[in-house]
């Protein structure tokens, strides 16, 4: 016993009866004709509207590597007894202060739990440099408190080196989009807008290398996705000697958890992909998308980043500047007297200028 | 048998006049001589200033606006008549004509050369609109500068069907005209400009300070991994593009129609009386 499929029009939703003279599907509701490949891709689009799968990747090679991640001899661990932070550094090193939450740490005699890491990107961006780098980075910004910034204080920090998860990874998937196209004709007294539909069928297949993502719970996710683009080309097989002065962090969270958030943005990256090569149309509208990801391989790297704590009017402000590239990222707060100020000069120019300018002319 | 007469001579006398009344509307007007030819210009001192055919105007508006034009007649010696009427007779869209021969064959204006002018608001439908049409000297005031003007003070009244307010402004802005010889529309747009101004003011300055702030704020959640594409990766397989259906909308044209300027002319009425004068429709 066959099952029998029921085609439904695009346009008005009725059923559809295939006409054999002409070899294609008519809607007797109102008055359309379709190609058979066309009604066919259609149906398997709303079958699948709005579902977006994500394949779980095979981890097998990741948990074998983990297994091989030799701790790290002849480092010493500090604990944060306000935020918890794990800081390494080596034995000639001391850690006066957390970098993450600016409070004091103390040495424990725990020497476990730092676990050596595949690469390591060394800080190329000096505390020297730090000041002139705040300076750029506030020009142009007039609402910034006066003297929010402490020079001093920026001069005497200590960069760290923040555990992340590079992951390479496949992505393979396909999307349907529901597009028209409008031309507008000229009628007598009308203008007329005659309206193309069509559904367009893509599958294509991209590869990422390197995607980071933190693998530490304890700072902030936007901000670490703010500060990047590392150049991950200047990777170099982790030694020891880079901690030399600066501090560092293992990974506190599982690349399987922060899969999620490296998977979310290959996902994006895949359907824009797709997108672009619908061109020509007026408007394009996804209707239904389908995206797998397989042959992950993630490593454990260490990346150079400074962390800068500010307080204004009570509330904290945190900054993280890029120890590669000097991309200082983070929120600043605002004066309200400039920001006032900065209005009510704008406003009271404007008003003057085209009020003039409407007491000439009317 | 007197019953059924009755109710026939009833029915006729209804059936000719509802026929009369038609005749008229579409007709001659009932002050149009008979005998066009041998007609000859008269003045009457007691022909009513306010004819308010089309009963827009209130017993105690009419008078405050007789009051006006006495004042107007006595201050310059021109004659004045207000003139609504619901319907353009057989004189179509030529409303001017209309107002032409009012004015002439009801036996408007002073002086030799009758002096004077009507203002005609005519009330029917699809051919509303307003006229001034000036006689003798006062087509000297009549310009068509100066009917522009006139016009444009009322016209704001006119479209939203504050007739009495327009009468007012219009015998004002009448007077004014013959006092100084020339009208300028002079709008005081001071409260419209300080509102805009201070709105666009608000808007710029808003949109400045937002720029300023969006500045100030560099973190955000990264939602693609463009910059991790491995270069020359990306490959589509697939790519159709399945045409479904075709729908057509039609939408009539907006077309530019400011209708804000007078129709100015200069012509005669029927008994040959020359005028100047224009109006507006709405």
């Amino acid at each position: 016993m066959s099952s029998m499929t029921e085609y439904k029009c695009p346009s008005c939703g009725s059923t559809l009866e295939f006409n054999p003279e002409k070899g294609k599907l008519f809607c007797e509701a109102c008055g359309n004709e379709y190609e058979t490949d066309a009604i066919k891709a259609f149906m398997k689009a709303s079958e699948n509207e709005e579902t977006q799968e994500r394949k779980h990747f095979n981890w097998d090679e990741y948990r074998k590597n983990k297994e091989e991640y030799k701790p790290l001899e002849g480092v010493k661990v500090y604990v944060c007894q306000s935020c918890g932070a794990s800081i390494e550094t080596d034995e000639n090193t001391a850690a006066t202060k957390c970098p993450y939450c600016d409070s004091n740490v103390i040495l424990t005699d725990k020497v476990s739990g730092a676990l050596t890491p595949n690469a390591i990107i060394p800080f190329k961006i000096t505390p020297k440099d730090l000041p002139k780098l705040i300076k750029k980075y506030c020009k142009g910004k007039r609402l910034i408190p006066k003297g929010f910034f402490d020079n001093n204080k920026i001069g005497r920090l200590q960069g760290v080196y923040v555990p992340f998860w590079l992951f390479d990874c496949h992505a393979d998937g396909e999307a349907a989009y529901m597009a028209t196209r409008v031309v507008i004709t000229r009628q007598g007294k009308y203008d007329c807008y005659t309206t193309s539909y069509y559904l367009l069928e893509r599958e294509g297949e991209v590869t990422f290398k390197n995607i980071p993502v933190d693998a530490s719970m304890r700072i902030d996710n936007d901000l670490m996705d703010s500060v990047e683009p590392f150049d991950l080309n200047a990777l170099e097989e982790f030694d020891k000697a880079y901690l030399s002065g600066f501090l560092a962090e293992s990974f506190d969270t599982d690349p399987d958890t922060e899969m999620d958030r490296a998977s979310d943005r290959m996902k994006t990256s895949m359907i824009n992909s797709l997108r672009q090569s619908a061109v020509g149309y007026n408007t394009v509208i996804q209707k239904s998308g389908n995206i797998n990801i397989d042959g992950a391989d993630v490593k454990y790297v260490l990346l150079p980043v400074y962390f800068l704590n500010c307080t204004y009017n009570g509330k904290n402000y945190r900054y993280a500047i890029n120890g590669q590239t000097g991309k200082i990222v983070g929120e600043l707060p605002i004066s309200m007297k400039k920001c006032a100020a900065y209005f009510g000069a704008v406003a009271a120019g404007v008003f003057a200028v085209v009020f003039s300018i409407l007491q000439f002319l009317l | 048998m007197m019953k059924k007469i009755f109710a026939s001579l009833l029915s006729f006398l209804f059936i000719a006049s509802f026929a009369c009344t038609c005749f008229a509307d579409s007709g001659k007007p009932p002050w149009f001589p008979d005998d066009l030819e041998s007609f000859e210009d008269f003045h009457d001192e007691n022909a009513p200033r306010v004819v308010d055919n089309a009963d827009v105007l209130t017993d105690d508006e009419e008078a405050v606006l007789l009051e006006k034009i006495r004042d107007i007649t006595d201050r310059t010696g021109f004659d004045l008549v207000i003139y609504t009427t619901p319907t353009s007779y057989d004189y179509g869209s030529d409303r001017a004509l209309l107002a032409r021969d009012f004015y002439q064959f009801n036996g408007y204006g002073y002086d030799e050369e009758y002096s004077g002018s009507v203002f005609m608001i005519c009330f029917e439908e699809g051919n509303r609109g307003w006229e001034s049409q000036g006689c003798g000297r006062v087509r000297e005031y009549f310009t068509e500068e100066n009917i522009n003007a006139l016009d444009d003070y009322i016209d704001s009244d006119m479209r939203n069907g504050d007739y009495y307010e327009a009468m007012l402004t219009y015998t004002d802005k009448l007077s004014e005209l013959y006092s100084t010889g020339t009208l300028v529309y002079d709008e005081d747009n001071t409260v419209f400009n300080i509102g805009f101004s201070a709105v666009i003011a608000v808007i710029i300055a808003a949109i400045v300070a937002r720029v300023l702030y969006s500045g100030m704020k560099k973190v955000k959640t990264a939602t693609n991994a463009d910059l991790y594409i491995v270069p020359g990766s990306e490959h589509i397989r697939v790519s159709k593009d399945h045409f479904l259906y075709i729908h057509t909308r039609r939408e009539l044209r907006q077309e530019d129609n400011d209708g804000g300027g007078s129709t100015f002319s200069s012509g005669s009425s029927s008994g040959g009386r020359s005028f100047s004068g224009g109006g507006r429709s709405f």
